[in-house]
């Protein structure tokens, strides 16, 4: 079974998946979990890398290839969907389109398959293009104000798409043939500035699907707007292609071929990266800050993403093999870690139907094991150990360090710090403090749901404490693609300064763990109290008992942090103030434009094309 | 069974040594104890110290005249505290009322309502005199003698029903 | 071997309780002495202790107050064990720097989940500040260390001490860099000025508030074990930590007595002061710091 053979039956199993759901929702989306599964299944069995071909036309055909530098992201997808499908089987249940969200999401799947399975440009833009447009249906399921953040990231995404288009036609122009291995093969050929704009085009096409500073604006609205579990798959896989592009253009380009000859040295050929990866630690800065003064927790989380996405860009532009894994590990954290919190904010959307922080509050009572995952998903964010986040942030910190480049050091440390923050401000706010009358009676979320979140929160411990189980991969990716690979084991990573041993820390914490359970437990019982219970100055509070959320501190939690920025400029205000003055100058234009019909999409594909032969020209 | 009793002596001379306070400061009697807290009487060689919440606290300092209003917070706070715990009645307000004996809403006797383990007796009382009481408590803890939270666990109805006749129904207890 | 290991941490986690809770009786006798008063006697923090655990009722707030102070005090042990002191480690080799600042990281967090989960405001608030506040005293320390790592080449402490016993203290070859350290370990140990978060006349002692019995006296030790890796990590980074165990310890006690003289005379930061501070300063200097060290390592 080769890819092929795979993406053909993700797309015939779509349409039986939408006439099972038609009957029976549950039914349908059982189903999908289950042809998730054992498509994974055979590629795993599968186990020899090969390429395949799916003719079109006589002489036009897809191609796809199943290698060592795309494995790991092919198993990432398959896993990601397998949970969330799994998830999906309970989490639905309030949706109002159960058939077609089955069916987009089995298309999701298989774009998924062709973006990281496509061995040239043009089956990768195919699939490409094949998610943006299910994810704009997608997204725009979701809740009130949907339908402007689908036309939001459906805006970006084409831009995304036409810069992306443009560099593969600049590719075809230059090399004949818009296969990677005909790229490979003939890369000498092109010329530094043509390499230049090509480079641009793609990473910038990257930037905008991964959400970096300033191109990250579509994240705040699609996140916190699109249906619970197609945010875990937007922010886990999708928002992750940006960065599978930018990966594929450096291997081209100029990590592979640099760090072969000299490996613990800058990109010094294009000045771009350099300039990039001070973009991703002002993504990293700004993402932080911004998460930090979020109550909505999603868009906090989607703010989080802002911040990780200049984590992996930092990565992958620093350029030294270290980074270049911690990058790639990096993706997998990030993708793991913003499954477990979407998955969990979304099972108490579920349950409260709210997602605003300060509504919430206590419920981790309720909730134990929504608490669980989110604490471990947190944890791991926060890069601490033993968790799996530590691994990829110690990658990431190590070649800083061994550099010496104190800016983005600083950037890196701010972000892992401030995470601590943003981080902390819905544990703080819904699952702990008091609990609303209201919330009482809340139940755990049915058992897919748990089932779904339960194998999030093993995954990232076991990554936490044998992380060789991900770096294996990667080693040989990294063999393969001509990298000198970085050295670990099973449980040791090895940099030039120093040695982690991941099994000794959890180790160590474990034995600290139990030392302070056997002190704790030295000494008298505690008695239980109620949560009304409380130091309240001696005041006698009688609304504490009935209305428990007075005494509830989740509104403004860092209200002093936030008075030192009120006097900073917004990205997306500006963008919107530029908008605005766009509209007030060129106001026939904007008549056209905003016409509600398809006439501004045909006004961005005329501009579009004007950009092309003006490329094309020069 | 010596064993027994030797921890507790053991606990006890500890707990002696180490008095974190709680001062409820309701009348006029908490002027004197900046000077017994600083430096020119230094509270703290004792192991004495100001604490910030009844959680933390062992002893529960009433300084001065109680009112309706205020006793119903002291029963309160008195019962966040855990035990061991004890109850000083400073100056002597929490004795027999003072000087607002007659007032219609003081509370005269402070013992019918909280278990107090000493008095410190004066309208005020000098440091000096705050001293000398504290170190007849620790005295007294020590020996094991202190035992005013026994008294009311023992005795919770008695004191319930005193508590519920000065403050009638806004009484708020935790339990 | 590992017999050997459980054996040397055990005695590391005892000796360091017994080291630095006599230092903190003595640091009050300090202070007192400062402030003219006679002050309690050393060994007054023992009592402190082992009274709160042998309270005989406490209160609990639900599993997740339980379960905070444990991860509190099992991280703050386990960090212990990843720190040299003199010649002494537990588990040789295993002295990675950022391992023990994120370790570190896992008791703050550990009380902050159980402090929050007490449900009491006056808790919420000292932990939304000391969680703002770590943003500003991290990142000055974290810059100078990661250009001293650069420097020396390696990213252990262990590495670090040893380099410095050939090149000399890093106290003298980063002035600055070490001035701006000690300020932030003072941050990080909650030291006035940057006592904020716990300020009891204000907050009612912010995130301890609703503790009680013997939680109060596992945090106390808590706090205590914390200190050593603090002020520990200052002593290994600057001072050349020490050939023997007794001259880390007098190294140990003199900045760790410096720095309770210099906060017992200064007031309270509000919390945006504490951290402009860090930004404005702290980082400025550190950054200047970074720029000179590096200059004279390429020259």
């Amino acid at each position: 079974m080769t890819i092929s053979y795979l993406i053909i039956t993700a797309g015939i199993m779509s349409a039986i998946i939408y006439l099972v759901s038609k009957f029976n929702w549950k039914a349908g989306t059982i189903l999908q979990t289950l042809t998730f599964l054992i498509i994974g299944y055979f590629l795993y069995h599968n186990g020899d890398y090969s390429s395949s071909q799916l003719a079109i036309f006589n002489n036009i055909s897809l191609n796809f290839t199943y290698s060592y530098f795309n494995e790991i992201f092919l198993y990432l997808g398959i896993s990601v969907m397998i949970i969330v499908s799994l998830f999906s089987i309970d989490g639905i249940k309030n949706y109002q389109y159960k058939p077609v969200y089955n069916f987009l999401t089995t298309l999701i799947f298989m774009s998924i398959l062709g973006v990281f399975g496509a061995a040239d440009f043009i089956t990768l833009f195919i699939f490409w293009e094949l998610m943006t447009w299910v994810s704009f249906f997608l997204i725009s399921m979701g809740k009130k104000y949907s339908k402007k953040a689908a036309l939001l990231f459906l805006f970006m995404s084409m831009i995304a798409a036409y810069l992306m288009i443009t560099g593969i036609f600049l590719i075809d122009n230059a090399v004949g043939g818009i296969t990677f291995s005909n790229l490979i093969n003939n890369y000498g050929s092109i010329s530094y500035s043509l390499k230049f704009k090509i480079l641009m085009l793609f990473v910038l096409a990257g930037l905008i699907k991964g959400g970096v500073y300033p191109l990250h604006i579509w994240m705040r609205t699609s996140y916190s707007e699109s249906p619970d579990s197609f945010t875990s798959i937007l922010s886990g896989i999708l928002m992750k292609f940006g960065f599978y592009l930018i990966y594929l253009i450096g291997l081209f380009f100029p990590v592979a071929f640099i760090l072969k000859n000299n490996p613990s040295k800058l990109i010094s050929e294009l000045p771009s990266s350099t300039f990039f990866a001070y973009l991703a630690g002002i993504s990293i800065i700004i993402g932080t800050i911004a998460a930090i003064l979020q109550n909505d927790a999603k868009k906090l989380i989607a703010f989080s993403s802002v911040s990780h996405a200049g984590y992996i860009l930092l990565a992958f532009t620093y350029g030294t093999s270290m980074a270049f894994a911690g990058g790639v590990t990096h993706i997998l954290v990030h993708a793991l870690t913003a499954l477990g919190m979407f998955l969990s904010i979304g099972a108490v959307y579920f349950r409260t139907g709210t997602t605003k922080i300060d509504e919430l509050g206590g419920l981790i009572k309720n909730m134990p094991l929504t608490f669980t995952t989110y604490l471990v998903s947190i944890i791991s964010l926060a890069g601490i150990p033993p968790l799996f986040g530590f691994v990829s942030k110690w990658m990431i910190y190590q070649s800083l360090i061994i550099n010496g480049s104190y800016f983005l050091a600083f950037a890196a440390f701010f972000g892992s710090i401030g995470s601590f923050m943003y981080v902390f401000r819905p544990l703080a706010g819904v699952f702990l403090g008091q609990r609303p009358k209201k919330f009482e009676n809340v139940k755990e979320v049915p058992f897919f749901m748990k089932a779904g979140m339960l194998i999030v929160t093993i995954l990232t411990v076991l990554f936490g404490v044998l992380p060789g189980l991900v770096l294996k991969p990667i080693i040989s990716m990294q063999q393969s693609i001509g990298i000198e690979p970085i050295k670990a084991s099973l449980y040791r990573l090895f940099s030039g300064l120093t040695t982690l041993d991941m099994l000794v820390v959890f180790t160590v914490f474990g034995a600290g763990f139990i030392l302070a359970l056997i002190i704790f437990l030295l000494f008298a019982k505690p008695t239980r109290v109620k949560q009304h219970e409380q130091y309240t100055a001696g005041e006698i509070v009688p609304e504490l008992q009935t209305q428990p959320s007075i005494y509830h501190y989740a509104k403004n939690y860092y209200k002093p942090f936030s008075r030192i920025f009120d006097k900073f400029p917004s990205m997306e205000k500006l963008y919107k103030k530029g908008a605005e003055y766009l509209s007030s100058s060129f106001g026939v234009i904007e008549e056209f434009f905003y016409e509600e019909s398809i006439n501004g999409y045909i006004w961005l594909i005329s501009i579009t094309f004007l950009v092309i032969i003006a490329i094309r020209w020069f | 069974m010596y064993t027994k009793k030797l921890m507790e002596k053991i606990k006890n001379i500890i707990r002696g040594h180490s008095l974190f306070m709680l001062h409820y400061c309701t009348g006029c009697g908490a002027i004197e104890l900046p000077p017994t807290m600083t430096s020119r009487f230094d509270m703290e060689r004792l192991g004495i110290a100001p604490m910030a919440t009844p959680r933390q606290a062992d002893i529960l300092l009433i300084t001065g005249y109680l009112s309706a209003k205020t006793l119903r917070r002291v029963i309160y706070t008195y019962e966040q505290m855990q035990s061991p715990k004890w109850v000083v009645g400073f100056g002597s307000c929490t004795i027999n009322g003072g000087i607002y004996y007659d007032s219609y809403s003081t509370i005269n006797e402070l013992d019918l309502y909280l278990p107090v383990d000493l008095y410190l007796a004066g309208c005020m009382p000098r440091p000096e005199a705050i001293i000398n009481g504290f170190e007849r408590l620790i005295e007294k803890i020590e020996n094991g003698d202190a035992d005013g939270w026994k008294h009311y666990k023992q005795n919770r109805e008695w004191y319930k029903k005193n508590q519920k006749q000065a403050l009638g129904d806004s009484l708020y207890t935790t339990r | 071997m590992i017999l050997n290991i459980i054996f040397r941490g055990l005695i590391l986690i005892f000796g360091a309780f017994l080291f630095q809770v006599a230092l903190s009786g003595f640091s009050r006798k300090v202070v007192a002495r400062i402030q003219k008063r006679y002050g309690p006697v050393f060994w007054q923090n023992f009592r402190d202790i082992f009274k709160f655990l042998f309270k005989e009722t406490s209160i609990s707030h639900g599993f997740i107050f339980d379960f905070g102070v444990l991860m509190a005090f099992g991280g703050t042990m386990a960090t212990l064990i990843f720190l040299p002191y003199g010649s002494f480690e537990v588990i040789p080799g295993q002295t990675n720097f950022i391992v023990v600042i994120y370790l570190l990281a896992i008791g703050l967090l550990g009380m902050a989940m159980s402090a929050v989960g007490s449900a009491n405001p006056n808790a919420s608030i000292g932990i939304s500040r000391a969680l703002t506040q770590m943003l500003g005293y991290e990142l000055p320390f974290l810059i100078v260390v990661l250009v001293m790592m650069y420097i020396n080449k390696t990213s252990s402490i262990g590495g670090l001490v040893q380099s410095q016993i050939q090149n000399g203290w890093n106290l003298w070859s980063m002035p600055i860099g070490a001035g701006v350290s000690f300020v932030s370990v003072m941050g990080m140990l909650g030291k006035k000025p940057f006592d904020s978060p716990i300020a009891p006349a204000e907050i009612a002692s912010g995130p301890l508030v609703e503790y009680s019995g013997k939680y109060l006296g596992i945090l106390m030790l808590q706090h205590d074990f914390a200190t050593v890796i603090e002020v520990g990590l200052f002593v290994n980074l600057f001072l050349g930590g020490g050939s023997n165990i007794l001259i880390f310890a007098i190294k140990y006690i003199v900045v760790y007595i410096l720095m309770v003289i210099i906060s017992s005379f200064l007031p309270r930061f509000k919390v945006e002061e504490s951290v402009k501070f860090f930004w404005k300063w702290g980082l400025s200097l550190a950054f200047l710091q970074a720029v000179i060290s590096l200059g004279i390592y390429l020259i």
